[in-house]
């Protein structure tokens, strides 16, 4: 959509005018990441809908605001993160479930769910995943399938680079556990 | 390479692909959707509402208590002393129709007096048709319509 650097576009948001022209030309640079990163964590397409919006919503909000202490798409990510999980908790509280229950609820849709199309063994990788740790399956995704740094990952989710490395060994081990164990 | 070689699962092995689908041409509206949600969220100018004149629950509370006792204190006050309802009007009446009956005026007594207010000395009399006579002959009006005037 457009050459625009993140920094150019922040300061373009700044000027009152073509406040809407860069907001615009922000999602449509990260939509699709971030609702691939947020179909990850939640599963459903619908409730991915409404996150992603919530997310740009915030972004919107927030935007006047962002001191450029990270990156841009960093920033994007770490609300996107907040805001799946803050719907995960919600469901859980919704329908009292305790927490193994609701992943594995999850799980079960997924064979069901008219937009997943994976074959078996895709299927046992997204059942693995979900009987992650919620914080560890954000590590997960994020290394694994959109192969981020981990600096990146480390603003992401304020956490250091060490236990990130850290988190993400224990996670691909306990993923293979479970595919060799299921 | 088969992942799942001899039951020993190597995660690398398996070829990396996103299971997951969305909905033919989502991308393209999703942009605007955003900017509908946002647009219908924005705060709207504040137009003055009697509505928006709403108390504070402590007041509104305080208001209606203070109501309610009134209410309790008059219409006990009321019921326990229904003597205390009085008509002015009616005791006024009252009070001239008793004191008529009680005092014997003299009729006679009362013609006379009526008379003296409504009368005036001669020399008055007089000298108010004086002045009528000098208006009518002034303004040029015919002779027998002073003599019916006087």
């Amino acid at each position: 959509m457009t050459d625009y650097t993140d920094k150019e576009l922040l300061a373009i948001f700044r000027t009152e005018d073509r406040k809407h022209y860069a907001f615009n030309c922000i999602v449509s640079r990260y939509q699709e990441r971030i609702y691939w990163h947020i179909r990850k964590l939640v599963i459903s397409h619908q409730d991915t809908d409404d996150v992603v919006q919530n997310t740009f919503i915030k972004v919107w909000n927030n935007l006047a605001d962002f001191r450029e202490a990270s990156q841009l798409y960093t920033w994007i990510y770490r609300i996107a993160t907040n805001e799946a999980l803050t719907f995960l908790n919600q469901k859980k509280r919704k329908y009292f479930l305790p927490i193994v229950d609701y992943e594995r609820e999850l799980a079960s849709t997924l064979e069901a769910d008219e937009f997943f199309s994976g074959n078996e063994l895709q299927l046992k990788l997204q059942k693995a995943i979900l009987s992650l740790p919620e914080k560890q399956r954000v590590v997960f995704n994020l290394k694994y399938f959109e192969e981020m740094k981990y600096e990146d990952m480390a603003e992401i989710l304020d956490t250091s680079v060490g236990a990130l490395k850290a988190s993400y060994h224990h996670a691909v081990k306990k993923i293979e556990k479970f595919i060799e164990d299921n | 390479m088969d992942p799942l070689k001899n039951n020993k699962f190597n995660l690398d092995d398996l070829k990396k692909q996103n299971p997951f689908q969305v909905p033919e041409h989502y991308f393209d509206s999703l942009g605007t959707r955003i900017s509908d949600r946002i647009e219908a969220t924005a705060p709207k100018a504040k137009v003055f509402s009697f509505a928006h004149l709403k108390l504070k629950p402590i007041f509104a509370y305080s208001g209606g208590f203070v109501g309610l006792a009134l209410v309790i204190y008059f219409g006990f006050s009321i019921f326990s002393n229904p003597d205390s309802i009085k008509n002015p009007r009616n005791e006024e009446f009252a009070g001239l129709t008793e004191y008529a009956l009680v005092s014997e005026i003299d009729e006679a007594v009362l013609i006379e007096e009526f008379s003296n207010t409504n009368t005036q000395p001669d020399s008055i009399k007089s000298e108010n048709n004086d002045h009528i006579i000098d208006y009518l002959v002034k303004e040029d009006i015919e002779i027998s319509t002073i003599i019916e005037e006087l």
